[in-house]
């Protein structure tokens, strides 16, 4: 493991700055946007950016690390990608936000599910930057009830025509592929069972994407229209009628790596709020210190609590991602009220002082991560239900039933 | 960052531990001791020396213990915890002991040790003399005479177990700054006086020191260095306890919830209900994560001051959040004498302020992070 951790540390030590050399108060961007919950002003930039970075990654056997070697990964451990993720916290490696839906929600259902042809064509190029993905869940009427969703899936020669309209899909206006779930039964009471996953070509005549401008003012999730869409038979994700397993792997992982990606922006806001308080004379007020101090506490349990999960109870451990978005949630709330209550009038009204406006972007932008990938209440009825063993939410009473 | 998973020896000594304090400490036996004068059970006392050798665990084999690692001696605590054991087990074994072995006295060492692990010299440690704070540093008690030979004045509050005690470790000023003096609690000139503790299951005195003979240990050296290497490693402990009664009151809250039934159905099924237990687990785990990253600090030693902190931060308050929401799931049953809701209360917010209030814990994280360094 040491050499492994050395390895990382050559790799990015020869490429980029280590995150304590540039951090100065008053020096350099004083931007909180770059990795603050899917926010940016320069998407196609950072994109571009977190491309190249993956590239070199990839090429240096550093992007995939848990993956299997024949689709480019580097067939390593849990310990590994922890100590990946230790180290890499501690460089300012360019914002890989853009690439991580097809890696972490895309992938995992591309390789839990995929054929041969679908796992060899897509897994090395998500993880290689070559290749973008978004998601393709939500719809206006389907959030916290996902298995509601109405778009359709006719079967035709070849393939399937799809109609129907997604939307919060992060990044789609710039992605390559889309993992769309469709109904594919003609019945709408069958709900989970009657849909299917595809793997949407984004260039496809009939897909239109908006973008959607969030309460941050920019414009990074979308709304997708399918219109008549064709989609052919090979781009089927695991089973037809199977799609509703595809979709939990998907958010399963989703949730799973939360946590790091969490953790990384989290102790950049700790980073931040430590110079702010020590720039702005708080250091020595009690009420500053106890709050940073506890925002300290929960940047250790945010790196510990995965590890500490996988040796609890077999029914906690199902439902660790939960807990551990929950947690996170919990503590990104915290430091950024920490931060207004520190910063008061000059975090709603720019004074021009370095590194003081720069967080309101944080505080607006920090209620995106109790709603994305499973709101906080969904999270909690997950714990409830599955690692707690209480009794389900009331089933929804049928259509068919209810005629 | 790591956590120390835990090794099959401890799944082993975990799974004998359950099943020991299940048999031998069932609910009559827990209630016997709580309201009984001292609040401790000189016959349970015995089997956990005896029949496992549990006091002993984390002491080397050369000093009559067993020679397990600290770890190992966190597993006892946790299920100790889970069990509610009353009793003096805390003060002398993660207090007396850790304190004794952390001091450069051999002879002490031989002395007392030996018998502590043995479970048949109770030892306690008398620090603390204001009731604002826990900082054993700022002592008045004084040790007069030269060399190892002193007599102890001074007056202390909140000493764990002192009516049961044989032997106390008392905090004293020296001429080298801090100092640890032994004085045996029938000496003449020590006056112990029980103090009406919300917790029956873990008793605490003033005990006063005029002019009491004692034996000044490591009589060359400031015990500083000692006693914050107890406060940590005692800290750990606790927290295990800690993460061991939380574990207790959300599994007795959850199981309540299955079973009592309103409006036709388990209360556990309405959404108010879920949210809050669900809420609680995810505090409970991550107490346990905190602990799991002290643990493999007191290994290591790494970060150990820092990491205690963290642990008794975070369980002391997933302990007392834990338990006050027993209470509420079970409703006006859970506000009854019959009930146990309120004995696990009692211990945790007893536990909460033992070593330092989270609010203390935290100023001395924030003190370290303040310092110019790189945050880990």
């Amino acid at each position: 493991m040491a050499e492994f951790r050395s390895r990382v540390e050559a790799f990015l030590g020869a490429r980029y700055p280590r995150r304590h050399e540039t951090l100065r108060h008053g020096q350099g961007d004083d931007s909180l946007v770059g990795a603050a919950f899917r926010d940016s002003d320069d998407e196609a930039g950072d994109l571009r950016r977190a491309r190249a970075y993956q590239r070199e990654l990839f090429d240096a056997g550093l992007a995939w690390l848990s993956g299997p070697v024949e689709y480019g990964g580097a067939g390593l451990g849990a310990a590994e990608r922890q100590a990946f993720a230790e180290v890499v916290r501690r460089y300012d490696v360019p914002d890989v936000n853009g690439l991580l839906v097809g890696q972490q929600i895309v992938a995992p259902a591309v390789l839990a599910h995929g054929s041969a042809d679908q796992r060899a064509r897509l897994l090395p190029a998500l993880w290689s930057g070559e290749l973008v993905g978004c998601q393709l869940f939500s719809e206006p009427d389907a959030g916290s009830d996902l298995a509601s969703l109405r778009t359709r899936a006719r079967q035709v020669d070849g393939g399937w025509r799809v109609d129907g309209q997604k939307v919060w899909s992060s990044g789609a206006h710039l992605a390559h592929v889309g993992e769309l779930l469709a109904r594919t039964s003609p019945d709408p009471a069958s709900r989970s069972r009657g849909l299917t996953m595809f793997l949407l070509d984004m260039e496809s005549p009939g897909v239109t994407v908006r973008p959607l401008r969030q309460m941050t003012g920019t414009a990074h999730f979308c709304e997708v229209f399918l219109d008549d869409v064709f989609v052919p038979d090979d781009a089927v994700l695991g089973e037809v009628g199977g799609g509703w397993a595809v979709a939990n792997v998907s958010l399963s992982s989703e949730r799973d790596n939360f946590g790091d990606e969490s953790a990384n922006l989290f102790i950049r806001l700790l980073d931040r709020l430590l110079l702010l308080g020590q720039e702005v004379g708080a250091a020595e007020d009690p009420d500053f210190r106890d709050r940073l101090a506890d925002g300290y506490v929960r940047h250790v349990v945010n790196q510990v609590l995965p590890a500490s999960l996988e040796t609890a109870t077999p029914e906690v451990a199902t439902a660790g991602t939960s807990l551990v978005k929950l947690f996170a949630t919990d503590a990104d709330r915290r430091l950024v009220q920490l931060a207004l209550d520190v910063l008061g009038p000059a975090l709603v009204a720019d004074t021009g002082a370095w590194g003081t406006y720069a967080w309101s972007r944080v505080l607006l932008g920090v209620h995106a991560t109790r709603i994305a990938g499973g709101t906080d209440e969904i999270q909690r009825n997950i714990l409830a239900e599955r690692a707690l063993g209480l009794p389900r939410e009331p089933r929804p009473v049928r259509e068919d039933r209810r005629r | 960052m790591t956590i120390l998973a835990p090794t099959e020896e401890q799944e082993a000594l975990r799974a004998t531990l359950r099943s020991f304090f299940a048999e031998r400490w069932p609910e009559e036996e827990l209630r016997a001791a709580a309201g009984s004068a001292h609040g401790h059970d000189p016959r349970l006392w015995k089997a956990m020396a005896e029949d496992l050798g549990l006091h002993g665990l984390a002491i080397p084999e050369d000093l009559g213990g067993g020679g397990f690692t600290y770890p190992d001696l966190l597993v006892v605590f946790e299920e100790m915890g889970r069990a509610l054991v009353a009793g003096p087990f805390f003060t002398s074994v993660a207090m007396a002991s850790t304190l004794l072995l952390a001091l450069p006295d051999r002879d002490a060492q031989e002395r007392l040790l030996p018998g502590i692990a043995a479970g048949e010299r109770i030892a306690t440690v008398a620090a603390v003399e204001t009731p604002t704070s826990w900082d054993a540093v700022r002592i008045a008690a004084e040790a007069t005479g030269t060399g190892a030979t002193r007599t102890v004045t001074g007056e202390k509050l909140f000493v764990l177990d002192a009516e049961v005690a044989d032997v106390l470790l008392v905090l004293v000023r020296t001429e080298h700054g801090t100092g640890v003096a032994e004085v045996g609690t029938a000496a003449p000139g020590v006056r112990v006086e029980p103090m009406a503790t919300v917790d029956p299951t873990r008793r605490q005195a003033r005990v006063v020191f005029e002019s009491a003979p004692a034996t000044l240990l490591a009589p060359d050296h400031d015990a500083t260095p000692a006693v914050r290497r107890m406060c940590d490693l005692a800290g750990v402990a606790l927290a295990a306890e800690q993460v061991g009664g939380a574990q207790r009151v959300l599994d007795m809250a959850t199981a309540y919830a299955k079973t009592r039934e309103q409006f036709g159905r388990p209360i556990g099924g309405f959404q108010a209900v879920k949210h809050l237990l669900a809420d609680q687990l995810v505090s409970v785990e991550s107490a346990r994560a905190a602990l799991g990253y002290a643990a493999a600090a007191t290994v290591t030693g790494a970060g150990l001051p820092v990491a205690a902190s963290v642990a008794q931060a975070l369980c002391s308050e997933a302990f007392s959040a834990a338990a006050e929401t027993n209470i509420h799931v079970h409703g006006g049953i859970g506000f009854t004498w019959e009930h146990q809701a309120h004995l696990y209360y009692r211990r945790a917010v007893s536990s909460e302020v033992l070593l330092g209030r989270p609010r203390d814990h935290r100023a001395r994280i924030a003190a370290h992070l303040l310092a110019p360094s790189e945050i880990p």
